[in-house]
């Protein structure tokens, strides 16, 4: 390293670190953050208040679109297909399994309906497993596999509509209508069929 | 109604003629003098050229004026493959695994923020100002490797997974933008200030990277603080990993310098005299609100 540009990186560091932070707080230009943004409810990136749900929904309400990842057992398996030494030796595939009878973060509702639609993914002690190896990387893996569970949990929780009494009517006259001219198309075909025969009455 | 209409115009007019009534207007002899039909207007000029035989020049051309051939404007081909290039900005890549591998060899100080300097100081790239490069872009090659807390400021940043492997580890990442005169001073900060300049103020991004730097997305650093909060939680949920309690973040992980201020700790007109030792600082009103502004 070279002596002397450390060096001056280390003399405008020679004051305290807190020292420092005081020149660099008192610096204020008219673009400043706090005349750029005067409403905003906290200037600091770490730690505000934040709209988006940082908590799991409570059993009964609406799925909202958190998943703790604490709850979660994530492992790091070995990804299939070509690559050579490098998908051999790096653990880029993941694995997520989660306990779905004990996930307080998938609404009561829902939680039979989807146990029904994903129960190839669920083993018999009651685990739902998922799998990814889409991407060379581990963490757009783990992406992938959080992106299924929220997409399979939607699906679960979309209740299909139903026929209206209205829709039902027309659905049956409609089937009716079709039936009686397919006997009709029936009945005409077969008129044509014995009249190709010989006819049993003599013609004397 | 049209009786009804009729009836008023014998009330209300002095005179009723044929040509005092109100016709549609394209009835009118006046009006299909002045507009006349395609056919019309075929019938009566040359059965020759392109109208008659159906070639007309493209619209905006006129077609009696170019006799029949296009503008020569227009017979030259374009073929914009290099357009923009004059403006277009470079930006140099350091990947994540680059990173990672200079924390380990401790040519870089994760607790300290790593700045553009910072890493200029470790020789292993040269910017050019010169030539349209605007500093340091992050690369996401080694976003599994990446695991190091670190305050990261750089000029650009294209995947979203590079934000992502270092706000996992605990990281911040703001995207910052230099004026070639900044940079020039950024790059090597010692021959910067052996020259005996004021520290300039960095300038506004251009117009077209107002749009980058405004985001949160991109973790602009002119963009509202709590959109990128949003994002920061948006991302954990995204990729699946967990924001660490904002309490344990030491104070120079909060540092932020301001959009004018180009070293962290000094401010924009400040001369620093390394020889002495010492700073000077602009006491002439005129400077100061300049400095300032």
């Amino acid at each position: 390293m070279n002596p002397i540009t450390n060096f001056v990186y280390r003399q405008c560091l020679a004051l305290s670190t807190r020292q420092f932070l005081i020149t660099s707080r008192t610096y204020k230009s008219n673009l400043s953050y706090d005349k750029l943004f005067p409403k905003s409810h906290s200037l600091d990136v770490l730690s505000g208040p934040i709209q988006a749900p940082t908590n799991e929904s409570t059993g009964k309400e609406k799925f909202n679109g958190f998943i703790p990842i604490d709850k979660l057992d994530v492992t790091h398996r070995h990804a299939r297909g070509p690559g050579g030494q490098h998908v051999n030796k790096t653990l880029t595939g993941v694995e997520i399994r989660f306990h779905v009878e004990s996930a307080t973060w998938i609404p009561e509702s829902i939680k039979p309906r989807f146990c029904d639609m994903n129960h190839t993914r669920i083993n018999r002690d009651g685990y739902f497993i998922i799998f990814s190896d889409e991407t060379r990387h581990r963490l757009l893996n783990q992406a992938h596999c959080l992106d299924r569970i929220r997409a399979l949990i939607r699906e679960a929780s979309l209740i299909p509509k139903g026929l209206s009494d209205e829709e039902r009517k027309t659905i049956e006259q409609r089937k009716k209508a079709a039936s009686q001219e397919r006997v009709i198309r029936k009945r005409i075909q077969s008129m044509h069929k014995q009249e190709r025969k010989p006819s049993s009455t003599d013609l004397n | 109604m049209p009786i009804e209409r009729g009836l008023q115009y014998l009330r209300q007019m002095q005179r009723v003629t044929l040509k005092n009534l109100p016709m549609p207007l394209e009835k009118t002899l006046k009006w299909q003098k002045a507009h006349p039909d395609e056919t019309k207007i075929k019938a009566i000029m040359s059965r020759k050229g392109p109208i008659s035989r159906n070639a007309l020049p493209p619209y905006g051309i006129d077609p009696i004026q170019a006799e029949g051939r296009l503008p020569w404007i227009l017979t030259v081909p374009k073929e914009p493959y290099y357009e923009g290039i004059e403006e277009a900005r470079q930006y140099l890549p350091i990947s994540l695994r680059t990173l990672q591998r200079l924390i380990d060899l401790r040519r870089i100080n994760p607790e300290k923020p790593i700045d553009l300097p910072v890493l200029c100081n470790t020789k292993l790239f040269s910017i050019q100002p010169d030539q349209r490069q605007f500093g340091l872009q992050l690369i996401d090659e080694g976003a599994d490797l990446f695991s190091t807390p670190i305050n990261l400021e750089i000029q650009w940043v294209a995947s979203e997974l590079a934000i992502a492997a270092i706000e996992r580890c605990g990281g911040v990442l703001t995207t910052r933008y230099f004026d070639p005169i900044s940079l020039s001073a950024l790059i090597d900060a010692k021959k910067f200030f052996e020259r005996g300049e004021p520290i300039p103020r960095c300038d506004t991004p251009p117009i077209n990277a107002v749009e980058y730097y405004t985001d949160p997305k991109q973790r602009g650093y002119l963009a509202n603080p709590d959109s990128i909060r949003e994002e920061r939680q948006r991302l954990a949920q995204k990729y699946g990993y967990k924001l660490p309690d904002p309490s344990k973040f030491s104070s120079l992980f909060r540092l932020k310098k301001d959009p004018r201020q180009i070293f962290y700790g000094l401010e924009p007109g400040w001369l620093v005299n390394l020889k002495d030792q010492t700073i000077l600082k602009p006491t002439d009103s005129k400077f100061q609100t300049f400095y300032h502004s």
